[in-house]
């Protein structure tokens, strides 16, 4: 591993994601840009719609028969409430782990070039290279940093457990200042 | 096995990147969605079509009728013609943002052993059994790296030879939608 701060190259490592990494970041994507985005407001509503029923089922003294569709659609927005807060992310999960699973080339060691306005991955099988303007999401958490974004919508994942204290801080600051829209950091993710 | 390689070079113009969207998403759905949708469908159709006959007491109901008739032929129809469509539309939207990356020229290399893509900022070279999927579509040929991540070849540059060679390479992982 090497840190070469000139011309414009920021960091050099080799980079090897886990499955439960690659997991995490393709449940952060999903949360962002797949079927969980805004899924606070989705189940909100569903929420509502349940308070809704609740009280008109309240009005009836509980009575289930006499109000069928107000219990039916009490049921739904509970499950569909649900399954937006919970059940979502956490097949975003799965559908990572199965990714990372049908791949030969994501558990494979990377190596990363960062350079001031692009980067590079390269692998025996592999080259990329993504310019930072390519990139939509930056997120840091505490186990790593994901870029995702570019044409090919791909996800990147620069696990930190492959990083010296020194390196880390100098991506972690590159990427906050070349990144500025786009950069994040997040806390551990709720539906872990 | 034939015994020659495939050599092309192509520039991936708009309608390819609509047509692969197309045939993309048209094999990422589950079957079972679309079995499902159009079973529903099937009985909204059936129902609606039989309510409008029998039950008339109002001008409502023949109405609540005709819309739920309506709604079967969407649900119906939803993964034959509105998707597609729906998917072509995003596609243009898409291609036109971002012209600049995607009218880049792919050089193609298909050898007995070997896919190899590249492009100006990516590059691939791929044994046979490293590669998760190679699917048939109408317009485009998908090779998934992984169940997520696949490059494509537009069918206007394969000859029926070369499609032969690529279905010959690609063995049991071929797919035709």
């Amino acid at each position: 591993m090497t840190t070469d701060k000139n011309n414009n190259g920021i960091a050099e490592f080799d980079n090897q994601v886990k499955i439960q990494e690659y997991a995490e970041a393709y449940q952060l994507y999903d949360l962002m840009h797949g079927r969980s985005h805004g899924r606070e407001w989705k189940s909100s509503v569903f929420f509502v719609i349940a308070l809704i029923m609740f009280f008109i089922l309240s009005m009836e003294h509980f009575n289930l028969v006499k109000v069928p569709a107000a219990t039916i659609v009490l049921l739904i927005s509970s499950y569909m409430c649900t399954h937006y807060l919970y059940l979502l992310p956490r097949k975003a999960k799965l559908l990572g782990e199965h990714i990372y699973k049908s791949s030969h080339l994501l558990s494979k060691s990377c190596h990363f070039k960062i350079e001031r306005d692009n980067f590079t991955l390269k692998n025996d099988y592999e080259y990329i290279k993504k310019y930072n303007t390519d990139i939509t999401d930056c997120i840091e958490t505490d186990e790593m940093f994901v870029l995702m974004g570019g044409i090919d919508k791909k996800i990147v994942v620069i696990s930190k457990r492959c990083l010296d204290e020194q390196q880390y801080e100098v991506l972690s600051h590159h990427f906050q200042a070349r990144m500025v829209k786009q950069y994040r950091r997040t806390k551990q993710l709720r539906g872990k | 096995m034939i015994d020659y390689s495939i050599e092309k070079c192509f520039l991936v113009t708009k309608e390819d990147y609509v047509n692969m969207t197309v045939d993309k998403n048209s094999y990422l759905t589950p079957k079972e969605n679309k079995i499902i949708l159009r079973v529903m469908g099937m009985i909204a159709v059936c129902c609606g079509a039989a309510a409008f006959v029998s039950i008339r007491e109002s001008i409502y109901q023949i109405l609540c009728w005709l819309i739920l008739i309506l709604i079967g032929f969407y649900a119906l129809s939803y993964y034959d013609v509105i998707a597609p469509v729906q998917s072509e539309k995003y596609a243009q939207k898409y291609y036109e943002y971002h012209r600049k990356q995607l009218e880049s020229s792919v050089t193609l290399c298909v050898t007995e052993e070997l896919f190899q893509t590249h492009t100006a900022a990516h590059q691939l070279c791929l044994p046979q059994k490293y590669i998760y999927q190679i699917i048939e579509g109408k317009h485009t040929i998908l090779v998934f790296i992984d169940k997520n991540e696949f490059c494509f070849i537009p069918k206007r540059v394969l000859d029926d030879e070369s499609l032969r060679y690529i279905a010959d390479f690609a063995g049991d992982k071929y797919k035709k939608l």
